[in-house]
């Protein structure tokens, strides 16, 4: 772990402790005991189907021969999602114990180079969610002084989100590195995959892919889902999704 | 559940508005903080209170620890015992 990304961390962490103490401890404690049990299980349970149409788009990008089963690209999923949010790892750091979960050999090289794609379409497909998510807020009528700085911070991330996009070969390369210090299978299949992927990405970014984009928007659909279930629904419900 | 008045459209902002922002917070490693602010930002504009967008920033956190700490013990043992079967041939 690098020292920038603990620095991160530590004022990432400054900066959630500052919110606890600015909206009460006590009452945050309290909003979570509403909660219950069971509705961190219902949670669970519309996380699932996101990640299910996740792990179907990757297996989608890895082109016409994938090197693995569907299950076997859930589970490699699974795997990458938990590495990324319980273990001090930058998305880098998640996918290449993702890919590891896929498997050995072949499945390492192709699962990089369908993990690089992956992550573009991924990418792509929040681009248009942020949109729809600025223009509800402005459909709304909500214009405050919040209303302001979250549009400005979310025009932000459709610049950076476009940069990453340009940007993605460099992403490949570095996956491949960190893959080759991971498995020494990894390191003898990379000169293939680097090979490869010029081929790769031209065959899955434009055949697969447009399957894959077509399960992004229905699991971010999901999501939404996933922050109203937790509320209990008012009587005027505007939902477009 | 949280006992807020939400309807879906006003759920679409809100998660929308965190992804971007997570995404914009991209440097940080589980945008540790970054999460709670961003739910904390979109609450406000629907007049949420700031505990209950936390509570569902952490309820979110709490639902990802369940599963990813599931995950990862099952893919440790499942690699242990892989590893002891090359071990034993």
């Amino acid at each position: 772990v690098r020292r920038g990304t603990i620095i991160a961390l530590a004022i990432g962490v400054a900066a959630g402790a500052a919110a606890v103490i600015r909206a009460g401890a006590g009452a945050v404690a309290q909003a979570l005991e509403s909660l219950h049990v069971s509705g961190l299980l219902v949670m669970a349970l519309l996380h699932l189907p996101i990640v299910v149409l996740m792990g179907l788009a990757w297996r989608l990008a890895a082109g016409e021969d994938p090197p693995a089963s569907p299950a076997r690209f859930l589970w490699a999923r699974f795997v990458r999602d938990a590495a990324g949010e319980v273990l001090p790892f930058l998305y880098l750091g998640a996918v290449v114990f993702g890919v590891r979960a896929l498997g050995r050999g072949r499945a390492i090289a192709l699962g990089v180079v369908s993990a690089c794609i992956d992550g573009v379409i991924e990418l792509t497909a929040k681009l248009p969610y942020v949109l729809a998510a600025l223009l509800t807020l402005l459909a709304l009528g909500l214009q405050n002084h919040f209303t302001r700085l979250l549009s400005l911070a979310l025009a932000a991330t459709g610049v950076i989100v476009a940069g990453l996009i340009v940007a993605h070969r460099s992403l490949g390369a570095s996956l491949g590195a960190m893959a080759r210090v991971v498995s020494p299978v990894g390191r003898l299949c990379f000169p293939w995959t680097t090979a490869a992927r010029a081929a790769m990405c031209k065959r899955a970014s434009i055949g697969s892919s447009v399957s894959a984009r077509a399960y992004r928007p229905a699991s971010r659909c999901t999501s939404a889902a996933g922050v109203w279930a937790p509320a209990r629904p008012g009587s005027s419900s505007g939902c477009s999704a | 559940l949280l006992g807020v008045d939400l309807t879906l459209s006003q759920a679409l902002a809100i998660d929308g508005t965190v992804v971007g922002l997570r995404t914009l917070g991209f440097m940080v490693p589980a945008a540790a903080g970054v999460q709670e602010v961003s739910y904390m930002l979109a609450a406000a504009v629907f007049r949420i209170p700031p505990a209950a967008a936390i509570g569902a920033s952490f309820a979110r956190r709490a639902r990802d620890l369940v599963l990813g700490v599931g995950t990862l013990g099952i893919a440790a043992v499942g690699d242990t015992s892989s590893a002891l079967l090359r071990l034993r041939s």
